[in-house]
């Protein structure tokens, strides 16, 4: 199993150099220029503009600006945000938490109502309930969720009071008062992610249900919750955990969405923002972050298989 | 929102040792507005933007400031005078006035905050003002005695106290030197404003706190000085990014006060608890035209287009009935606007036509530049093109992110018509300026409208400098190098318990002017 981690640490190595190269190479092909955004295009003397971009670092050739980051980023240092001069490496970091709290939460809450629902409809196979569960993941998957966003923060928010519509206290500060921030965020991720994890748990369940050693497991005279959940549950939750994986680096690499939305200082706020004001470091950080996490996931998921699926060995 | 421990200990302590003001421990007040983005910093005039400026703007102040109709008034300074010949000017400090560590301002702050923003080794894009490459050159900058202080330059500028006064240099604030560290890193902002940096949780909130040492000048509240007479405790900025959510945390008593769009002005304005204010700002809305571009350096062509505009229906419609129509660079708040600048090509889609069959105009297609940003920029664009269609105009969008087209803006080529936006300029030359000279961002490039702005710039006298106005307004409407649209309405929803609000042209909030009740 070390060997196995280890493997897939080495061979992410190239991957991260390929991304590297490609996002330096892509962030400065963006149309716009820095310097003139910073100054709010606000430019009554070029002169001006040509000291922004000089401070910017902005004034030397690419080849010499790609390898300063790339040193820079080896010795550990992302650089400073162009914006507000924060270090790079510090900001993701916190940024991160936010994120992570509300997505881990929400996934949490989606798997807890999504893998028993999927369950259940596969077990009432064209049913009453069966058509419940899928009409209401096929509602739920039509809502786009900035919509589904708004309309939280105007019924808990605006008209019931209940929640508070802006701001945001992390858990760490405030466990009781952290929480009132995450319950609307968390909702409106976890209704997205219950609709496509409860389709998925009931078609993987359904493919499931019909083999023989369930048949074989009813005969034997098991309970049908036995059935379920020791038989058909394990066998059907690998297309679902790929899933999980797939969403879960999404998110985590930022709900720019619902950051926005509830006002959240998460990771995707930051990346949406530092695109829009060319933050070069922030932007170029971000990314490499972002593709970190998307291979720490994976690999995180595969390692998981194994506890699932004994077909699956990690060699 | 009640009072937390913190608080009512910090209030009765300050009251036991006699600074609370009537010696009455009365509530602690919080106004809460929000920001679509976080400050860049606390280093006014050098890490800023047009966010983090009105946060400066309440913790520092200059020698002297913009009034209502954008005429220089006198701020930090008591008054000032301007020599014979027009190249020095003589400040005569405000006497009693307290930074916010306590220590009173003397000429050798006002000096040494001179320096850090336009000395040699200014980390300010402000420098550039005054060091000869904009046209103003300040050969010394000195204290004379502890309460004046004397500017030279080696040229007369009229509009020098104007730059003086600009809020992306946080009107050259005066700063005490224990703002930056023994090393000449920058610390934290000591100044003289009615609030004093506060809290700030980057990517959350910003605050300020109310100085209570302030000393406030006796005249009533102008523009970005007179008294400041603050009221509010804190005021805090919320960062919120989308202004749907900050108009639904308003409406959920979770922000105080909010800018908002026009739709939301109409929704809010008969609703039971808020009030809506709508004022004219001078921040200009217009259509840049591309005078180098083969089609359109045709002044016929972009006459026609003139024409075929409707600016009142443009106004009219994104303003939801609220703006009305007013093309001429020149704000109307301006003590120089006048009947002149209230002229504007009428809208005649039939003699459009006309111009058009005349220049030989054959259905070539002209396209126009525009973004989805905030301020309506692709509205605009969408309405322009429905006009002059009408008029025989085939014209067609291009969508592009606003870093794109900022950058089209300052090439000054890749587009025919963009619909754009100039931020407030105070002074009337500066209006012209802003669109007006040899550069290639700038879309009138004719020597004789370049002469007269120049000479504009430099113009002491109000009525020669109308002239020269009324003249550069003329000549605008004639050769159209843009066509104005109208100064932006701007929208402020807020809640019933807020009071002495009042928007001004250059739309920067003054919460020294808010109050709550109850």
């Amino acid at each position: 199993m070390m060997g196995f981690v280890l493997r897939r640490l080495l061979m992410s190595i190239p991957t991260f150099v390929i991304v590297a190269i490609m996002i330096f190479a892509l962030v400065r092909a963006l149309p716009g220029d820095a310097a003139l955004l910073m100054l709010g295009g606000n430019i009554d003397d070029p002169a001006v503009l040509e000291q922004m971009r000089a401070q910017m670092g902005l004034d030397q050739p690419l080849p010499v600006q790609f390898l300063a980051w790339l040193r820079e980023m080896l010795s550990g240092n992302l650089g400073q945000s162009i914006l507000t001069g924060q270090d790079v490496g510090v900001l993701l970091w916190q940024r991160f938490g936010v994120t992570a709290s509300v997505v881990s939460l929400a996934m949490l809450t989606a798997l807890i109502v999504a893998v028993p629902a999927g369950l259940l409809a596969a077990h009432r196979h064209n049913g009453r309930t069966d058509y419940a569960v899928v009409f209401g993941s096929i509602v739920l998957l039509s809502m786009p969720s900035f919509w589904v966003g708004l309309m939280l923060l105007v019924l808990f928010g605006a008209i019931l009071g209940w929640l508070p519509t802006i701001g945001f206290v992390s858990i760490t500060e405030d466990l009781g008062r952290g929480m009132t921030y995450l319950i609307l965020p968390v909702t409106a991720l976890a209704l997205t992610e219950i609709a496509v994890l409860t389709r998925m748990m009931r078609a993987g369940s359904l493919e499931v249900i019909g083999k023989d050693y369930i048949t074989h497991a009813r005969a034997k005279g098991l309970t049908e919750t036995r059935v379920m959940w020791r038989h058909v549950f394990p066998n059907a939750f690998a297309p679902t955990l790929t899933m999980v994986g797939i969403m879960l680096a999404g998110l985590l690499a930022g709900a720019a969405v619902t950051e926005t939305v509830f006002t959240l200082p998460g990771i995707g706020k930051l990346l949406v923002d530092s695109i829009y004001a060319r933050d070069y470091p922030v932007l170029q950080g971000a990314l490499l972050f972002i593709a970190a996490i998307y291979v720490l996931t994976n690999l995180a998921i595969d390692i998981t298989y194994s506890f699932f699926d004994p077909k699956v060995r990690l060699t | 929102m009640g009072m937390t421990h913190n608080h009512i200990a910090t209030a009765a302590l300050a009251a036991a040792l006699g600074l609370g003001a009537a010696g009455t421990l009365a509530a602690e007040t919080t106004l809460r507005t929000a920001l679509n983005a976080d400050i860049r910093g606390t280093n006014p005039g050098v890490t800023r933007d047009g966010n983090t400026d009105q946060i400066h703007g309440h913790i520092v102040e200059g020698l002297v400031t913009y009034a209502d109709d954008f005429s220089i008034i006198p701020m930090l300074a008591q008054d000032f005078e301007v020599s014979e010949d027009g190249k020095t000017y003589t400040f005569n400090l405000r006497k009693g006035v307290k930074f916010h560590n306590g220590e009173e301002m003397t000429a050798s702050d006002v000096e040494w905050s001179w320096n850090r923003l336009a000395g040699p080794d200014s980390e300010s894009h402000c420098v550039n003002f005054f060091n000869g490459k904009s046209g103003v050159e300040v050969t010394s900058a000195m204290a004379v005695d502890d309460h004046t202080f004397v500017i030279e330059l080696a040229r007369p500028f009229a509009v020098f106290t104007a730059l003086m006064a600009r809020f992306d240099c946080g009107s050259m604030a005066v700063l005490h030197p224990d703002s930056v560290d023994d090393d000449g890193s920058w610390n934290a902002p000591i100044g003289t404003g009615p609030y004093m940096m506060g809290d700030h949780a980057p990517g959350r909130y910003v605050e300020v706190d109310r100085f209570a040492g302030y000393a406030a000048r006796d005249e009533a509240p102008d523009g970005y000085g007179g008294g400041k007479n603050a009221s509010v405790d804190t005021i805090r900025w919320e960062i919120v990014g989308e202004g749907a959510v900050s108009s639904t945390a308003l409406k959920a008593g979770d922000l105080d006060l909010v800018a908002i769009d026009a739709q939301t002005a109409t929704e809010l304005k008969d609703q039971p608890g808020f009030k809506v204010d709508a004022a004219e700002s001078a921040i200009w809305d217009t259509y840049l035209l591309n005078s180098d571009d083969p089609l359109l350096s045709d002044v016929r062509i972009r006459q026609a287009m003139a024409h075929a505009i409707d600016p009142q229906q443009i106004v009219a419609a994104i303003t939801e009935g609220f703006g009305t129509a007013s093309p001429s660079p020149v704000p109307p708040m301006s003590a120089y606007h006048t009947d002149v600048q209230a002229e504007y090509p009428e809208y005649d889609p039939e003699k459009a036509k006309t111009l058009l069959a005349e220049a030989g105009y054959d259905g070539e297609e002209i396209t126009i530049l525009a973004t989805r940003r905030n301020g309506a920029y692709y509205e605009r664009a969408l309405m322009a093109q429905a006009m002059m269609a009408e008029a025989g105009i085939n014209a067609t969008l291009e969508v592009v992110e606003w870093g794109t087209q900022l950058e089209a803006y300052a090439a000054g080529t890749g587009y025919q018509m963009q619909s754009f936006t100039f931020s407030p300029r105070l002074h009337p030359a500066l209006s012209f300026e802003m669109f007006t000279g040899p550069d290639v961002r700038k879309a009138w490039k004719n020597p004789e409208a370049i002469k007269l702005m120049a000479a504009s710039l430099a113009e002491g006298d109000p009525d020669r400098l109308q002239a020269n106005i009324d003249t550069l307004h003329r000549m605008f409407m004639e050769e159209v190098p843009a066509i104005g649209l109208g100064h932006r309405t701007m929208f402020v929803g807020m809640a019933d318990k807020v009071e002495g609000f009042e928007n001004w042209g250059a739309g920067l909030l003054r919460g020294w002017m808010l109050e709550i009740a109850g």
